[in-house]
């Protein structure tokens, strides 16, 4: 019950904080109160990952795993801080870091699920054709961004920065195919929800990335060209925070099991 | 052990789907089964049960950490003494 409620919130705690937001924001108040939102929630999401974290013993892969993910959001977090997040080195410094800690930190979880020997719990043709389509789907959604910034960079060689980012960014769709494939195989079990979550984050900073690469004219509505992409960046960082809990919430006390007699 | 009873696998599947899911603790316990006696399924000896939970062992610490690993491993233990 616990984890369902933990899956059930993010969606709904965003929509409700960039609508009051947009709806109450004194006016030129705006892009302050969505840069306090944007900290926070990457900062929930940051603690969340580390309460995961400190699940596991300290040299566990898993622990390492969403340590990075936490690493990526304190740094997104960090980037977004008045002050620090004024300075474009520290942008975009900030915004490489995080494209590398969190498909780092995916790809590692990843690992660690493959390495304990359940590969076969997935159907090798899926292990294999989802994640080259999850690939492919990438390169449409950020290919084109990763050549404007290659291009970019021959001009301004702070911008290479930016295109590790977007390589990034590719890794870290990419890693959505087997976070998917893993909890569905876990359905059933408590350890489905913190895959789930986690793949349900990044599905919506992919949905951001798709949204924000939109033509202004595309979203008509000035709230929808606004609100959405707050939203969907809210529930990315909300979907992380709880992935983080519900790994805590289902590893708590293995439960007592009646000792059943074998004949 | 009487027909009706179940094997050591599927009582290991059953602990563990609590967990990782009918299908996956299914299959774990079918691949540890096979990993430790060569055989997926059926009825086991001591030394061949305590074989398999040792193979059991490095999943479940990489999934559950080490100390919830070893919790379940001697309810396990218990289980299929």
């Amino acid at each position: 019950m616990k984890l369902r409620l933990l899956a059930a919130a993010p969606l709904p705690l965003a929509a409700i904080t960039v609508a009051l937001i947009l709806g109450l924001a004194p006016s030129g108040q705006l892009d302050l109160l969505f840069r306090a939102e944007g900290v926070l929630v990457k900062a929930v999401a940051a603690a969340g990952c580390v309460a995961a974290a400190l699940t596991f013993a300290s040299r566990s892969r898993l622990r390492l795993a969403w340590s990075l993910i936490a690493g990526c959001y304190l740094v997104l977090a960090l980037k977004t801080a008045p002050v620090l997040g004024d300075a474009l080195l520290v942008v975009r410094v900030g915004t490489l870091l995080a494209n590398v800690l969190a498909p780092l930190g995916s790809l590692l979880m990843v690992q660690a699920w493959y390495g304990s020997g359940l590969a076969p719990a997935i159907p090798s043709l899926r292990r294999w054709l989802l994640p080259v389509l999850a690939f492919a789907g990438a390169i449409f959604v950020a290919g084109p961004g990763l050549v404007s910034r290659v291009q970019a960079a021959g001009q301004d060689p702070l911008a290479m920065l930016l295109v590790f980012s977007a390589l990034g960014d590719i890794g870290s769709i990419t890693l959505l195919a087997p976070l998917l494939l893993i909890a569905l195989a876990m359905r059933g079990g408590r350890l489905a929800w913190p895959w789930a979550l986690l793949a349900a984050g990044e599905l919506s900073w992919l949905l951001y990335d798709v949204v924000s690469s939109l033509e202004p004219d595309v979203l008509s509505s000035p709230v929808l060209l606004r609100g959405l992409p707050e939203m969907l960046r809210a529930s990315g960082c909300l979907f992380c925070a709880v992935a983080g809990l519900a790994q805590r919430v289902a590893l708590r006390a293995v439960p007592r099991y009646a000792a059943v007699r074998v004949a | 052990m009487s027909p009706s009873s179940p094997t050591p696998q599927e009582l290991i599947a059953r602990r563990l789907a609590e967990y990782l899911g009918p299908n996956t603790a299914r299959i774990a316990a079918r691949v540890c089964s096979e990993r430790a006696t060569g055989r997926a399924a059926g009825p086991l000896t001591r030394a061949e049960q305590a074989r398999l939970l040792e193979a059991l062992l490095p999943m479940l610490r990489t999934l559950l950490g080490k100390a919830r690993a070893e919790d379940l491993l001697r309810q396990l233990a218990r289980d299929l003494a």
